[in-house]
């Protein structure tokens, strides 16, 4: 085969293909790390964690994180809800920022029934939890709410659950949680 | 100089630094030049330092602060020095010439670049460098950002390091939202690890330099295992076309993320290619056993392939010693059994680890694969199934922004090298290759969405299958290198004298 048209074929298109790729691939890639190293001199260098966090994921969702943040203890667990899209992740992102504080997964703001919620809480042993923090779309501030606050809001508008600028809404429990996103 | 580089290569030293000493203790990994030896001992150094951490947690209760991870650094990279002055003590005691050996090691860089064998290898290992560069540069730039890191593997990180523990009450507590409670923790304990030890900020993203190293090990653990086999010339540009992969760097899954499925490729590769390398000793077993173990503490995939690497391991010691016993006996049968133990017992402890870990944490919002194992649906879902997933497999591997043609280049190569793979540490390393894949083909099979869980975690296993795949990518790519000499040397030679001069695959398969 190695002398046969078929095995020069297949050297010659190998050799072609592994050619391509790397004409395609080299240039993208030391470009790439180019600007990563630029940007790493340019914009980064000496900036602070507060800094990078508001570059990367929006000023108003960093500052609502770091209100949340003071207003709830590091060992205090919260009610998480999802105000946005599953497959956006808002909760994720909100519940891995808010980490170590535990959480328990309410489920999509637009789904949630206060009665049953309250129902839920009382009988999974969660007689502690105090808080709400409502994730939204990305980039979008969290809000943080108490859970009688938060109950009594979806309580008066059963069936058409509250969004963040919609009237009606429940209050957030910290001015600042709510900042540039209040009712 | 942004002090957040330095800090980034402290972080990675933390475990380089025990792990390099510790690569003392195996004459195969301390022989090696220092790059490489570097990248085994970075992957030994986590594996030792994070799985001691995580054992100690577990087992003992010993609280994951500075003293403890101090400690669990000094004691490998203490022990890797005695161990290291006292076996030079012995060389001089028995007369060796050792500024001689000195002379002829690996730690000057001019000898690294004349061991590299050229122009075109050292070009291919610059354009590698700078990639790696600016990925290191990028993670300390940056947040971390992904999509499972955050999900998964940071938040319990967080969750450990506030509980001090691996036995966290958030994750054993079945109350609290924890995404995939039961996944080893391995990268986390690192993570929890560098934090403590350089008491840095929760939300510092120092911990991305772990992960960001391990891209240059993936390409030093790939570079070493080809050059074995294919050559200096296959292996730079093997590792220059692994380099300029978008997916390894960028993907969800890269050198970009934090999740631990670049870990696992770099464990499970350097563990195959210490097992399955040419003229394999016991401590290469041991040092191979300690990165299997490894990869069944990174992540759930880790345990199969550990076992599949073992299996091969196993063939390649006894397998096919009837064929070889006609030749010559590569290995007597007590010192090989004493190898294939030797990478055994690591990996046993690490399941017993990780199983007697599991067993205190409920699990919930997990995929629940060996429930769904058991309930029967593999069949038909092997066959069935794969209408769904099925060309979403080959939409994924064909993204150009992922994989910049990769996957057409490399079926044509391998095509065109088969013949490469009639030899039989060939055919293991393809079979190393297909195991990653095979998991992925099982866990779509038995998922009730295939076609989601497909496109979301297709490319990490082929991710995870990297190192054996490029080294088998190597072994092609040195015989398609040779078809064109032979064809060259064929116009070149009168007739009469061709057969003679058509050297075998095995000469070829020499090459250093």
């Amino acid at each position: 085969m190695r002398g046969s048209v078929v095995g020069l074929l297949l050297d010659v298109v190998a050799v072609a293909l592994f050619g391509i790729y790397l004409v395609a691939a080299v240039p993208l890639a030391i470009r790439r790390a180019v600007n990563m190293l630029r940007t790493e001199a340019q914009v980064a260098a000496g900036e602070s964690l507060t800094d990078a966090r508001a570059r990367c994921f929006g000023d108003s969702y960093t500052r609502a994180i770091d209100e949340i943040r003071k207003a709830l203890p590091a060992d205090r667990a919260y009610l998480l809800v999802d105000g946005g899209r599953p497959q956006d992740g808002d909760a994720y992102w909100v519940r891995y920022d808010l980490a170590p504080r535990p959480a328990v997964f309410a489920g999509q703001l637009e789904l949630l029934d206060a009665a049953r919620l309250r129902r839920t809480i009382e009988g999974a042993n969660l007689s502690d939890l105090r808080q709400v923090v409502v994730a939204y779309a990305p980039g979008v501030p969290p809000r943080l709410y108490d859970l009688a606050s938060f109950l009594g809001g979806l309580a008066r508008r059963p069936g058409a659950a509250p969004t963040p600028d919609q009237p009606g809404a429940p209050r957030p429990a910290t001015a600042g949680a709510a900042a540039g996103h209040g009712p | 100089m942004d002090p957040k580089l330095p800090a980034g290569l402290a972080a990675i030293g933390l475990f380089a630094l025990p792990g390099f000493a510790l690569t003392e203790l195996f004459p195969a990994l301390r022989r090696r030049p220092l790059p490489r030896r570097a990248a085994y001992g970075y992957l030994l150094g986590v594996a030792a330092v994070a799985g001691t951490l995580y054992f100690l947690s577990h087992a003992f209760g010993v609280p994951l602060r500075p003293p403890a991870i101090w400690t669990t650094v000094a004691v490998p990279a203490v022990a890797g020095l005695v161990f290291g002055l006292a076996r030079r003590r012995g060389v001089r005691a028995a007369g060796r010439q050792v500024r001689a050996a000195g002379r002829r090691g690996s730690w000057r860089p001019a000898a690294w670049l004349a061991d590299l064998g050229g122009p075109l290898p050292l070009a291919c290992v610059l354009v590698a460098a700078l990639v790696c560069c600016g990925m290191l540069a990028e993670a300390m730039s940056n947040p971390i950002r992904d999509w499972d890191g955050r999900m998964t593997w940071d938040t319990q990180a967080r969750y450990v390091r506030a509980a001090g523990t691996v036995d966290a009450r958030v994750i054993r507590d079945p109350r609290w939202y924890v995404t995939h409670p039961q996944y080893p923790l391995l990268l986390p304990v690192a993570q929890v690890a560098v934090l403590e030890a350089f008491d840095a900020d929760p939300d510092s993203h120092l911990v991305r330099a772990i992960y960001a190293a391990f891209l240059p090990v993936l390409l030093l653990v790939a570079y070493d295992g080809a050059r074995r086999v294919a050559g200096r010339g296959a292996a730079a540009l093997i590792v220059l076309a692994a380099a300029t992969v978008p997916f390894f760097t960028f993907g969800e899954g890269g050198a970009f993320s934090t999740y631990s499925d670049l870990p696992l490729a770099c464990f499970y590769g350097a563990g195959l290619v210490l097992l399955l390398g040419p003229r394999p000793r016991i401590a290469d077993g041991v040092a191979a056993g300690l990165l299997l173990g490894g990869a069944a503490l990174t992540k759930n995939e880790g345990l199969p392939l550990g076992l599949l690497a073992l299996a091969l391991g196993w063939r390649g010691a006894f397998g096919n010693r009837q064929r070889a016993g006609r030749r010559r006996a590569t290995m007597p049968p007590a010192v090989a059994a004493r190898r294939i133990a030797a990478v055994a017992a690591p990996l046993l402890l690490a399941t017993a680890l990780l199983l007697s870990w599991r067993s205190g944490i409920p699990n919930r919002q997990d995929e629940a694969y060996p429930d769904l194992l058991q309930s029967g649906r593999l069949w038909p879902g092997i066959v069935t199934n794969v209408a769904v997933f099925g060309p979403l497999l080959f939409k994924q591997a064909f993204r150009m922004h992922h994989w910049a043609g990769f996957w057409w280049m490399a079926p044509a190569v391998l095509m065109a090298g088969r013949h490469a793979f009639r030899h039989p540490r060939a055919r293991r390393l393809l079979i190393a290759a297909a195991g990653p894949p095979a998991i992925g083909w099982a866990a779509y099979s038995i998922h009730s969405n295939p076609g989601l869980i497909a496109a979301v975690t297709w490319e990490r296993f082929l991710l995870q299958a990297s190192v054996p795949m490029l080294i088998a990518l190597a072994y092609a790519l040195a015989e398609v290198d040779r078809h064109f000499r032979q064809r060259r040397r064929s116009r070149q030679e009168p007739a009469a004298s061709r057969g003679a001069a058509v050297p075998g695959l095995r000469a070829g398969l020499r090459q250093r």
